[in-house]
């Protein structure tokens, strides 16, 4: 087959990029450095993660087409940032996975992530039949600064959304959860945005966004083998809340991106009807279901009609009203629920990371005196403050549980302490702070497999706490699981040295 | 024996004893003459100054040997012979020879006869001498003339004696002193003469000194009787001595032996030289001696008497230097180094205080020439005390930023005779700290105010609320309470000029001050200490409680506000520096291995400081990152440093490099994130602005409605001057009414013995009042009829318990003060609330009734007035989501839109009845809530400059220090002294003037005595 440069963007299209190559290397053996060739093989490389090698070819474009310069200098410009973001990059390669990283501590996500993509290829082989041929590329960026470059998002659109990972030129790009002061679920976020990138294989790049998020959604969670998660507090409160005044989200308001969408309840909204429109096709279609509707896809099919046809409904209206029903079928925790926001490379002050406080500068206020009392050791005070941080129709927040259970502590009341976090978990289940003190309080209480799990819980979210690694080393080994406790003990130490050994 | 034999033994016997009797008497009297001339002589021998050896032995031959020899020596003898019959019959025979012996026979024979004589003869012999001697007395033999004589001489020596006393220079007892004073004349021998020749002294006596001291001291003369010759004065003093001698004199000369006043500082009794000088005296009547001499020097005074026969000195009197001392300058300022503004007035206060009067006050440096002194004080007048404060700034002294020095108070008295001295006080040691030195003390200050207040607001919060049902408990309670404010008074006391009273740190201490004040006063009201708080009254403490504890918060609140932007920017310079290391290790990368690990050294120091500056910061957020970045930089040096021990240095380098990128790259993160909240503080400035101007803009349009509206009225033929004329009418009652019942509220409180509920209803009944006229102001005739209604029943409520009060003390025979009085306005009140109420509902009857064209007439601005509550709606919520960002959250922001919602409301309803001033009236009343909110914004705005002005350590130079420099500075007040106005009259004027100053009530009688005692100066 002869290289061309529209068979090269089928194959990116597609996640293809051993094919992408051939063309990318055939149009040079072909043309020498035409412009085709030398843009084409930018591209290539781009995608790929050889950023030198896109920047010279592109820079060569350049050179020679000097009249498109200033139509490519956004696109020289990103891959330069790109570069530049990535440039002390360390890659790790095992297995279908490779993991580029900046040296240091992030280095102990390499298992994790392994352990996440290696069981959601697994998952995804079984759910939509086939994955693109070439390694998983992840590149882990160390600061939310440094995804803002490499995406090429601006940085108001990530401060505004909360994006943390993209799925973009045949690469996973994530925001260690170190940039994150209370982390995030990066392992599901992960399988979330590989699902889009198998999603687009399969579908050359064709599938709508909400039917994108509908299928990651359904999916992302796969690697720990769960399909279709339940909604998380947060979402349920907020599907409960449009679902009572009738205002679920219409796929228009879901065009262009999700990202666009008025705030975070509609949002999780949204994201919650796309997972149950994908669900109940799966539901209604049997296995299969997603591969046939993507093959249709790729073949011209409109989503909506190809969706409907692999369920095997009568029409799309009919799926959707399924899974409206469906939707109100849930058991949905009525609560209202702030959503946890995301704060990265510190930005946002103290309760940044708090989905109330930060939104409440008055209810802030009474936190932070609170906080002031806590420190001076007036924990009998502080807690009138936090009581008057409380909303008056929502429960505690996560940092105020925590603060509130810390005062509980101070005065000798675990019980109550403990209570409290265990109502918060609940609640906030994506809040690792909380997690780790509630695994302190189950330890003490003598609890070891409680301590166990709200620690791993709190690592699942932000692993970068040496002190929850030694808990957890401890632990396991108290449990009999020297591996794991072994493994933890390695985390810990490589957080307290900073990792540079292995960087050698 | 015959019987006139016996009879003439008897006759001789009354003889011998009445001549013993003479004799004794005579002796007495020779005693008391001797005594006499014994005294004269005293006297005589006194005057004559005899040599010290004799005056004793004087004495005792005087009073001693003389009389005693007067006593016995004649006596003794003629006492011997008074008792002998022979002597008394030999006196007889020499009276009457017709004797012829024969008494002389029977004397020497008292036996009878002797053997061989005859018995008859001597019997006979006896006979012829009885009848001789029968009729003579005994006063004929021994006549008291004799002893009329001596008499005579004892009186004539007790005369001359007394004489001697009353006209010489001694008296008795001073001539006996004189002579018994054995020292006298060692010391006088002592003391240096001028002539260097021992004479005889001049004896003075009755000295009388008249002292006249220099103008400058302010002293009037003074006059010493009977002085004993010893001068004291003030150099200056002019001394005139009168004195008498002992003896008449031609010529006097006064004599002066002084130190020489080069050698005052010499104590006295060294052996300072002596500048004798001589100047003749004035001498009256012979014996009065004038003279006088200026007092110069310590020494000693004497005159030379001149009888015409020889000079003679008197004894030396001392003459005693006052010395008028240089004054005393008190400093009360804090000891030890004390870190100052440079441009801070100094700490401390001084005190200067002199014998005669002071000059001027002036402050320096304690090195530096008195020609860099500046002035404090230059009063008017020479007054012997002044005070005040040292108002001066380091920099006026010639201080700069970063040095150290002493500052002296130095004040000057007004001595015109020895030129004027200088008092210098104790040195104030000052470090002088630039800006950023100033900006870390004033921050350190907020610090500590901030956790005080914090320790404050826990103690509240801690409390069980209420302490108990019974006002004593409460009151226990509200003591506690007072208690907990003394760590805010003494740190205000510490602080000095360190806080602004007029700054942000100003408000937050005056508003936690206020409320705590309204709060114990309120309980200290409360009924007696057994009775049950009433329901009312618990609430109301609870209220009060609540915002004392707001304020409490809110100042916390600000105060940390700076505290966390202070540390945000001492975080964000250390990381910057850390960027720099970067830069320059990046650079230096091929540099020798020695400097890199000096530089690595100095980059671990760095990355302390970082973590310092972090943990400063409340912010765990931040904090996270920042530790993962100095984690990561710190692991990265040690490596780097690893590498090089182990001697692979290109390994090494590689590592650095690796380092030195990190920390540019953390470094430009951290200047992204304070760009971004530069920005975000940018929008909130820009967000404040437009509410600020939207308030404004909305005051403006409703004033300009209101203005429409009455155009309206009156093109639409309205008798809208006259109902005007009713509305002011009412206002003013309204306004009478409640000053009366303050009036009637403040004379109940000031009834001591009056029930104290009587007052506090009173004061209920005045703030409804109150409530009343400002509604009627606001033209809501609605609300000010539910207030009159209220004024009325409160009124009611009022005469009731006054009456029961007096029905219960005339039970108790007791009279309550003032009923009459008490009673007589209430009356009067209650009938003027009464009157008021009936006017509000005629007019509001007459308002009702208003016609169609009215309505037509207002109608139309309902639209206008609908948007303008919309966009004051639309700033309410604005506000709200700003004012936590705002110091103390502006107090009156939102209480201002609040109200000028309500009134927008009003408006609306009253214009869409027709009733064109009641409109008026709440859209003016809503105009004033908003100029209300727009003032309480601007100051707050205008706090927050402030604030970062409090947090800047000085070096940025961004907007908003620009921002700064156009505010003007803090002007601290001072009390002018009395020398900067011309007269004193102009001083006290203005001084008046400034009683007239507006100050917190409970400050007012602070206020006036404190004027008052400066008017006194």
């Amino acid at each position: 087959m002869a290289a061309s440069v529209e068979e090269a963007e089928r194959c990116l299209a597609a996640v293809d990029l051993p094919c992408a190559r051939r063309h990318a290397d055939g149009l040079l053996r072909e043309q020498g450095e035409s412009l085709d060739a030398l843009a084409l093989s930018a591209r290539v490389a781009f995608n790929e993660g050889r950023y030198d090698q896109a920047v010279g070819y592109l820079e060569r474009v350049v050179q020679q087409a000097p009249e498109h310069a200033e139509q490519l200098q956004p696109t020289l410009d990103h891959y330069r940032a790109t570069q530049a973001a990535s440039a002390d990059f360390e890659e790790v390669r095992i297995g279908q996975l490779v993991l580029r990283h900046a040296p240091g501590v992030d280095v102990i996500l390499v298992d994790d992530a392994l352990e996440a993509i290696e069981g959601a290829q697994l998952a995804l082989e079984e759910q939509l039949g086939s994955l693109p041929p070439q390694p998983v590329l992840v590149e882990l960026y160390p600061t939310g600064g440094r995804f803002v470059a490499a995406s090429g998002l601006g940085d108001q659109a990530v401060a505004t959304t909360g994006v943390v990972a993209i799925s973009k030129w045949a690469r996973l790009l994530l925001t260690s959860p170190r940039a994150a002061a209370r982390g995030y679920s990066w392992r599901d976020t992960l399988v979330h945005e590989y699902v889009h990138q198998v999603v687009s294989h399969l579908s050359e790049d064709k599938t709508p966004v909400w039917l994108q998020e509908g299928i990651a959604r359904y999916l992302e969670a796969s690697w720990r083998g769960v399909v279709d998660p339940p909604l998380d507090p947060f979402s349920q409160g907020a599907v409960a809340q449009a679902l009572a005044e009738d205002d679920l989200v219409s796929f228009e308001e879901m065009h262009p991106s999700f990202a666009f969408l008025d705030s975070a309840q509609r949002g999780a909204v949204a994201y919650a009807q796309v997972q149950m429109l994908v669900a109940t096709a799966v539901q209604s279609g049997g296995p299969g279901t997603l591969p046939r509707a993507l093959e249709a896809i790729r073949q011209g099919q409109q989503a909506d009609a190809a969706l409907a046809a692999a369920a095997g409904t009568e029409d799309f209206t009919a799926l959707m009203d399924a899974s409206v029903g469906g939707l109100r079928s849930l058991e949905l925790v009525e609560r209202k629920l702030a959503a946890l926001p995301l704060a990265l490379d510190g930005a946002g002050g103290e309760f940044a990371v708090d989905p109330l406080l930060a939104e409440r500068a008055d209810l802030a206020n009474f936190a932070r005196l609170g906080d002031l009392l806590r420190q001076a050791e007036r924990p009998e005070a502080a807690l009138v403050e936090y009581a008057r941080a409380l909303p008056a129709d929502e429960p505690a927040s996560p940092l105020l549980a925590l603060r509130m259970a810390e005062c509980h502590r101070m005065l000798g009341d675990d019980a109550t302490a403990l209570a409290l976090l265990r109502r918060s978990v609940l609640d906030y289940p994506s809040f690792a702070l909380t997690w780790r003190s509630l695994g302190e309080l189950e330890r003490a209480a003598g609890r070891g497999e409680q301590a166990r799990a709200a620690f791993e819980a709190s690592a699942e979210v932000y692993p970068f706490d040496a002190v929850v690694q030694g808990q957890l080393a401890q632990l396991h080994r108290e449990l009999g699981d020297e591996e794991t406790a072994q493994r933890h003990l390695r985390y810990r130490s490589i957080l307290l040295s900073g990792g540079q050994e292995l960087a050698e | 024996m015959s019987e006139a034999r016996q009879s003439i033994q008897h006759r001789l016997q009354a003889l011998a004893s009445r001549e013993r009797t003479l004799v004794a008497a005579r002796a007495l009297l020779q005693l008391l003459g001797a005594l006499g001339l014994a005294s004269s002589l005293a006297v005589l021998a006194a005057q004559a100054r005899l040599p010290d050896a004799l005056g004793l032995v004087a004495l005792a031959l005087l009073f001693g040997v003389l009389p005693l020899v007067a006593l016995l020596v004649p006596s003794l003898a003629r006492l011997r012979r008074a008792a002998d019959p022979l002597r008394q019959a030999q006196r007889v025979e020499l009276m009457l020879p017709a004797l012829r012996g024969r008494l002389l026979t029977l004397a020497e024979r008292p036996e009878g006869a002797r053997a061989g004589e005859s018995a008859a003869l001597l019997e006979r012999a006896a006979h012829k001498a009885w009848s001789g001697i029968g009729a003579l007395q005994p006063s004929e033999v021994h006549p008291l003339a004799p002893l009329r004589r001596t008499g005579a001489w004892t009186l004539l020596l007790l005369v001359a004696a007394l004489a001697c006393g009353w006209v010489g220079p001694f008296n008795l007892g001073t001539a006996i002193q004189q002579l018994l004073r054995g020292g006298t004349g060692q010391v006088l021998a002592a003391e240096p003469r001028a002539e260097g020749e021992a004479l005889p002294e001049a004896l003075l006596g009755d000295i009388v000194l008249r002292y006249s001291y220099p103008s400058y001291t302010g002293l009037d003369p003074l006059e010493v009787p009977n002085s004993t010759g010893d001068v004291h004065g003030p150099p200056g003093t002019v001394v005139e001595i009168k004195a008498r001698t002992a003896v008449s004199c031609r010529s006097a000369e006064l004599h002066l032996a002084l130190d020489q006043p080069d050698r005052d500082a010499e104590p006295p009794g060294t052996s300072a030289p002596l500048a004798a000088s001589a100047t003749p005296a004035r001498v009256e009547g012979g014996r009065d001696l004038l003279a006088s001499f200026e007092l110069s020097a310590a020494g000693s005074w004497w005159f030379v008497l001149d009888d015409g026969h020889g000079v003679q000195p008197s004894r030396h009197h001392a003459v005693v230097l006052d010395q008028d001392l240089a004054p005393e300058v008190l400093l009360d300022a804090p000891e030890g180094l004390v870190p100052v503004a440079w441009d801070q007035p100094l700490p401390g206060s001084w005190t200067a205080r002199d014998d005669f009067g002071l000059l001027r006050v002036e402050a320096r440096l304690l090195d530096a020439d008195e020609d860099q002194a500046q002035p404090l004080r230059r009063p008017l007048d020479p007054v012997s005390r002044l005070e005040g404060g040292l108002s001066l700034s380091p920099g006026d002294l010639g201080l700069l930023p970063g040095s150290e020095g002493s500052v002296v108070v130095v004040a000057w008295d007004n001595d015109a005779v020895s030129g004027s001295k200088a008092g210098v006080s104790r040195p104030l040691r000052v470090r002088v700290l630039g800006p950023r030195g100033q900006s870390q003390r004033r921050l350190r200050l907020i610090r500590q105010l901030r956790d005080t207040l914090l320790v404050l607001l826990a103690d509240h919060l801690e409390d069980d609320w209420p302490p108990g049902p019974s006002a004593g408990e409460l009151r226990a309670w509200g003591a506690q309470s007072t208690r907990r404010m003394d760590p805010l008074e003494e740190l205000l006391e510490q602080g000095w000029n360190g806080f602004d009273p007029g700054g942000f740190e100003g408000d937050v201490v005056e508003a936690v001050q206020r409320s705590h004040s309204k709060l114990v006063g309120f309980i200290q009201v409360l009924g007696g200490s057994s009775q049950p708080v009433s329901e009312g009254d618990l609430a109301t403490t609870s209220e009060l409680r609540d915002d004392s504890i707001e304020a409490i918060e809110l100042g916390v609140l600000t105060l940390d506000r700076v505290v966390q932007a202070r540390a945000m920017q001492a975080l964000e310079e250390q990381v910057a520096l850390l960027g720099e290391e970067g830069e320059r290790l990046q650079a230096r990368r091929d540099a020798a291995e020695g400097e890199l690990l000096a530089r690595l050294d100095r980059l671990e120091r760095q990355l302390d400081h970082v973590e310092t500056a972090v943990d400063r910061l409340h912010d765990s957020n931040l904090a996270t990152f920042t530790g993962h970045r100095l984690t990561d930089a710190r692991n990265l040096a040690a490596t780097t440093r690893q590498a090089f021990v182990e001697e692979r240095p290109e390994r090494g380098r590689a590592y650095l490099e690796r380092l030195a990128r990190n920390l540019q790259d953390f470094a430009e993160q951290f200047e992204q994130l304070r760009q971004r909240r530069q920005q975000a503080e940018d929008d909130a400035a820009d967000q404040l602005r437009l509410l600020r101007d939207e308030l404004r803009a909305l005051e403006q349009e409703q004033r300009s409605l209101a203005d429409s509206l009455l155009d309206a009225v009156k093109q639409a033929g309205d008798p809208a001057d006259a109902l005007a004329g009713r509305w002011r009418q009412l206002a003013k009652r309204a306004a009478v009414l409640a000053e009366s019942l303050e009036a009637l509220s403040v004379r109940l409180e000031e009834m001591d013995d009056r029930p104290v509920s009587e007052w506090r209803l009173a004061q209920g009944s005045a703030v409804e009042a109150r409530g009343l006229a400002d509604a009627i102001d606001a033209r809501d005739l609605r609300r000010g009829l539910e207030a009159a209604a209220e004024v009325e029943w409160d009124l009611l409520r009022l005469q009731q318990t006054v009456e029961r009060h007096a029905r219960s003390a005339a039970i108790f025979e007791l009279e309550l003060p003032g009923q009459q009085e008490v009673e007589q306005g209430l009356t009067e009140v209650a009938t003027e609330a009464q009157g008021l109420r009936e006017a509000i509902e005629r007019l509001l009857r007459q308002l009702a009734g208003e016609p169609a064209a009215m309505r037509s007439a207002t109608r139309p601005l309902r639209e206008p007035q609908a948007g303008l509550a919309e966009r004051t709606a639309a700033a309410h919520i604005q506000a709200r989501q700003l004012a936590p960002m705002l110091p103390m959250q502006a107090p009156g922001l939102l209480e201002g839109i609040g109200r000028a919602e309500s009134e927008m409301a009003s408006s609306d309803h009253a214009l869409e009845r027709g009733r064109a001033l009641e409109g008026e009236g709440a859209m003016q009343a809503a105009a004033e809530g908003l100029d209300e909110a727009a003032r309480a914004l601007e100051q707050a705005m205008q706090q927050m400059k402030e604030m970062g002005g409090a947090s800047d350590g000085g070096s940025d130079g961004g907007s908003d220090e620009r921002d700064r420099r156009d505010l003007p500075e803090p002007q601290r007040v001072e009390i002018p002294a009395p020398e900067e106005f011309s007269t004193p009259e102009e001083y006290r004027r203005a001084l008046l003037r400034g009683m007239q100053g507006d100050v917190p009530p409970e400050y007012e009688a602070l206020k006036r005595r404190y004027y008052e005692d400066l008017v006194r100066q």
